[in-house]
């Protein structure tokens, strides 16, 4: 039997899917939709500043939809490793957590094209009532500006990784310790910031300082996805009377 | 083939639930798996289904380490818990996410066993069935997704008497001569004339493995007046049950109450 069959995993992503929205796909699209529709409106009522700045709040509440699928879809992952409880799927834990990744894209696919539609459309009707003679052209909402865009998304991916490991790490927290897992949380913020401190310091330059995050931030994820695999394993294998 | 080595397992590490078990589960049969509350009869199953591992010893289904958990093991096997729920999915859609992982299923077994059972093949929600009832749509499940091995936990619990009889016509029409069963119960008697061997658990964590034939062979069980000469015996109504050493060669049936009280006392080694 194989390792990783694709066939496989596509049929375990169509049952995270279904289990991880309660098997119920249209519910769950309401429910995305209403926070969709929640992130929109909080700028509208509570911000002072024009368009602009209500569509830069609404962006950066709608990227954590973008992340929250992915330890979301982690932590379904391994209860549907069980159909009904006892029963365990013939799936290999490479395809488990693939489609844990690919699951993870779909909903975040789905839920930016459905940020972007309810978001342009909300704005373009609110420009109307503000600016009724047409003086501001119409935006889209988070295609404004794409380079901004494509700088974000290796970073939302990242820190969708490390809230995945935090779950999973909080998970164990009886066995591995409080105290362990907040200083492998300080350890790994520091890291990330270690570049820029050193740059503030003088150490370094401000070319070499992003050089280094960048460097810092690839190798992280790299180890996100490792642990998150070695994790994963760790919940299928370890647990219920198997440590 | 499934194969123990040397199986034993603990909760605590000063009282082993199952202790050193060697024996074999062949292809074709259909194992009634017995022992007293709480001896250890969910463990095993649960031992055998690669859920738990071993503390010391080996399981191998057909040469594979049932603890690697490898998609082609699990693909052979199908446990029944004793207790569970379904989600709140109807049984089209159950069917349509979880069938595709068993290459052999056939929906119409599943629709045969419901029909069987006197259920609708079209539930809305199996998550508002009746304990009972999920266990016959997930018993029905199992046979048609034919599996290898079938480990049921309590697969009679909740089912009333005409279920029980349903589910041994259904178990014995839809089996197929590779695949073997281990049924796990306490009500033995239950299950008297499907069963091909019996495993019975001893209070120690001892196992006491043997087929239904082999036991026919070896003993003779009957109801006399004299308990003289018995290697068990219990008191009854017209005298005593007893448990004798077969020496005539002729078959009697195999008395699955008796033999378990022989067992379990330690008169039957």
């Amino acid at each position: 039997m194989k390792n990783f069959s694709f066939k496989r995993m596509m049929m375990f992503s169509r049952l995270l899917l279904n289990n991880a929205c309660g098997y119920s796909i249209p519910k769950a699209a309401g429910v995305i939709a209403a926070v969709i529709l929640f992130c929109i409106l909080l700028p509208v009522l509570t911000e002072d500043g024009g368009i602009r700045e209500m569509m830069d709040t609404s962006e950066n509440l709608l990227q954590v939809l973008l992340i929250i699928p992915l330890p979301w879809l982690f932590s379904a992952a391994i209860g549907t490793a069980r159909p009904v409880p006892g029963i365990m799927i013939p799936a290999t834990l490479t395809e488990k957590y693939v489609s844990v990744f690919l699951c993870a894209a779909a909903a975040a696919a789905v839920s930016l094209c459905a940020s972007v539609i309810i978001g342009t459309v909300s704005f373009e009707i609110l420009r109307h009532f503000t600016y009724p003679d047409g003086v501001q052209k119409m935006q889209i909402l988070f295609f404004r500006d794409t380079e901004s865009l494509l700088t974000d998304i290796p970073l939302l991916f990242l820190t969708a990784t490390a809230l995945q490991i935090l779950w999973a790490a909080l998970q164990t927290r009886r066995k591995t310790g409080k105290a362990v897992i907040a200083a492998a949380v300080c350890g790994y913020l520091l890291l990330i910031f270690t570049p820029a401190l050193l740059m503030t310091a003088g150490i370094i330059g401000q070319d070499a300082a992003r050089i280094s995050t960048a460097v810092v931030l690839c190798l992280l994820t790299v180890l996100n996805i490792r642990l998150g695999y070695l994790l994963m394993k760790h919940f299928e294998f370890d647990m219920g009377g198997n440590e | 083939m499934i194969t123990l080595s040397n199986v034993s397992y603990w909760y605590e590490k000063s009282s082993a639930v199952v202790r050193n078990m060697d024996f074999n589960i062949g292809h074709g049969r259909i194992y009634g798996l017995t022992g007293r509350n709480g001896a250890g009869k969910t463990t095993l199953l649960k031992l055998l289904y690669g859920e738990i591992f071993p503390k010391t010893g080996k399981i191998l289904a057909d040469g594979a380490d049932v603890s690697g958990r490898d998609a082609g093991t699990l693909g052979k096997m199908f446990f029944m818990p004793a207790e569970f729920g379904f989600g709140h999915l109807s049984t089209d859609r159950f069917i349509g996410l979880y069938s595709p992982f068993y290459a052999s299923f056939d929906e119409q077994v599943l629709k045969d066993c419901l029909e069987a059972f006197g259920m609708s093949p079209d539930i809305p929600d199996l998550q508002k069935l009746s304990s009972g009832q999920k266990r016959k749509v997930l018993l029905g499940f199992a046979l048609a997704a034919r599996p290898d091995y079938l480990l049921l936990d309590e697969p009679l619990d909740g089912m009333d008497i005409p279920s029980r009889d349903i589910f041994r016509k259904m178990l014995i029409s839809h089996m197929t001569d590779r695949q073997t069963a281990v049924i796990s119960t306490h009500t033995v008697a239950d299950m008297e004339n499907l069963l091909t061997d019996v495993i019975i658990l001893r209070p120690d964590g001892s196992v006491f493995a043997s087929s239904i034939s082999e036991l026919a062979a070896k003993y003779s069980f009957a109801e006399d007046i004299s308990a003289e000469g018995a290697v068990y015996s219990e008191p009854s109504a017209g005298g005593y049950r007893v448990i004798r050493k077969n020496i005539s060669g002729e078959d009697s049936p195999v008395r699955m109450e008796m033999l378990f009280n022989a067992v379990t006392k330690g008169a039957v080694k």
